[in-house]
């Protein structure tokens, strides 16, 4: 086994490690391996035990540099035209315009959004209001605090709606749910103001309640919501909630293998990114790679201090939107106020269940089409898409290039890890920690 | 005195999900109770007795991941 320390300034090549079998990276608690492949699955089962000081085993992959005239497979040029669209709406919002007057102004990207007497902010930077498309006929699963089934803007809506919460009915006892439901599907004109907070104001409402009447709820009776979603033709699967995430924590499988489920099946699912501070991981189960993460701007598109770290953020929520909440609350419920909890993230269904269900059809693919061909204020991209504001330049950059320098490809569509199949001697074979060639992380 | 029981996920690698309820009898028969089989994602949701853990973890296609607790701020909380 080698190791970088070994080498002056760190500069190893494939060569001087031929014959070692393995390499550390001293710095990064890294190590590259070479196993057989009949090796790959043991090491899985290794690292699948929580205890493991092995967090993850990957195959190593070759990249490439991008040529024009390449043959992509359609997904990932998708990807990349997602990517780049992506970062052409971060520039843009960054060399922020002056807002201009006039109609023409009204549907382009302004510096700072306000609310009109029929149109919160809102659904005026997200170009909902000015959309042909309603969601009529679009299945929106709304997996929160459940729903007040006697709200009057949902009079004649006709939601589908479920408890996993044991011993609670689907009826919001909280405000959230009821609020995240509003934002995501509520009418054009609501009953009393007339001034419209919802975007996908005809979409059919699945209210599943998966946290109780405190706000709480566990993985167990999340994933029984999403289960019951998917069995019920949700498009949109969302999720304005989450768990906190400690640096260097991994995401949960069975989020993960829910939400390729749901992109197999033609649903996405999406959830809140944090909102619990700049310097925190995308909490779970958001920071799976197959869910989309969506974390808060405020009026003028500014990311704030919400926002999770390394999500590029989206959606955008600010005393605006609390305010049209606590509408929600006080005119009915009767509740508190709401803090501005996750509630940036439902606004997400307009771009992947209006615009793009109406020129797409449904499904997470055209949900990325539609988000990547519609740069703007809109755009969202999942967070393992993003980056990191200080690379959106380069990256940008090197997309401009006719012939492009090398780009990691899209993983979330990667299969799930092979394990060892049923009947398998498991564990012959294994690699333990005494074995040489297994690097342990520092 | 009563097993300690914890509230665990697991998740059914692709090879298991065909037959997940034979795997579910397996289960069961490993102490796991109030189970739940969620088909469209290929989960198992449900307690198992603490001292069947370790064993459940060595059985091939099956992640375990224990069911923990997800929330959002509480009814009454302050705007910031």
């Amino acid at each position: 086994m080698a190791s970088t320390a070994d080498f002056e300034n760190a500069v190893v090549t494939e060569a001087d490690i031929k014959d070692a079998g393995a390499l550390l990276f001293e710095n990064l608690g890294i190590a590259l391996v070479d196993v057989d492949p009949g090796q790959l699955s043991s090491m899985e089962t290794v690292v699948a035990d929580n205890e493991s000081p092995i967090p993850s085993v990957e195959p190593e992959e070759y990249v490439y540099a991008m040529k024009d005239g390449d043959d992509y497979p359609p997904s990932m040029i998708d990807d990349l035209y997602g990517y780049r669209d992506a970062i052409d709406s971060l520039i843009q919002n960054l060399d922020q315009p002056a807002p201009d007057e006039g109609a023409e102004a009204e549907m382009g990207v302004q510096a700072t959004y306000s609310d009109t007497a029929d149109l919160t902010w809102g659904p005026r930077a997200t170009r909902a209001a000015y959309s042909a498309c309603n969601g009529n006929g679009i299945r929106v699963a709304v997996l929160d605090t459940g729903f007040d089934l006697a709200h009057p803007d949902f009079a004649g809506r006709s939601p589908i709606t479920a408890s996993f919460v044991p011993g609670e009915s689907v009826q919001d006892g909280h405000g959230h749910g009821t609020h995240c439901i509003g934002t995501a599907c509520g009418p054009k004109s609501p009953a009393g103001t007339n001034r419209r907070y919802g975007v996908a104001t005809n979409a059919t409402i699945l209210a599943g309640k998966v946290l109780n009447h405190a706000g709480s709820g566990t993985d167990s009776w999340i994933l029984a919501g999403i289960n019951w979603g998917l069995q019920n033709n949700a498009v949109i699967i969302s999720m304005s909630l989450g768990a906190r995430v400690a640096i260097g924590q991994g995401f949960k499988m069975a989020y993960e293998q829910a939400a390729r489920n749901a992109l197999n099946a033609n649903s996405l699912i999406v959830a809140a990114a944090d909102n619990n501070g700049n310097n925190v991981p995308v909490s779970s189960p958001a920071n799976c790679p197959s869910i989309m993460a969506v974390g808060a701007l405020n009026s003028s598109l500014q990311g704030e201090y919400r926002r999770a770290r390394g999500c590029g953020v989206f959606q955008r929520q600010d005393a605006g939107q609390v305010r049209n909440l606590e509408r929600h609350q006080h005119d009915h419920a009767a509740r508190g106020r709401l803090r501005g909890t996750v509630g940036a993230e439902p606004k997400r269904p307009r771009p992947a269940t209006m615009e793009q269900v109406a020129r797409h059809g449904p499904g997470y693919r055209a949900a990325r089409r539609a988000v990547g061909r519609r740069p703007g204020p809109g755009a969202v991209v999942p967070t393992r898409h993003c980056s990191p504001p200080a690379l959106v330049a380069p990256l940008a950059a090197i997309l401009a290039l006719p012939d492009r320098p090398a780009l990691i490809g899209p993983r979330y569509r990667k299969p799930l890890p092979r394990r060892p199949r049923r009947g398998n001697r498991r564990r012959e074979g294994a690699l333990s920690p005494d074995q040489p060639g297994i690097m342990l992380g520092p | 005195m009563t097993e300690r029981m914890i509230s665990v996920v697991l998740t059914l690698a692709l090879e298991a999900q065909g037959d997940s309820e034979r795997l579910v009898a397996e289960l069961k028969a490993l102490g796991l109770r109030n189970e739940n089989l969620l088909a469209a994602i290929g989960i198992v949701t449900g307690q198992v007795p603490e001292t069947s853990l370790d064993r459940l973890r060595a059985m091939p296609g099956i992640v375990v991941e224990v069911d923990e607790e997800v929330s959002i701020l509480p009814p009454d909380a302050p705007v910031l």
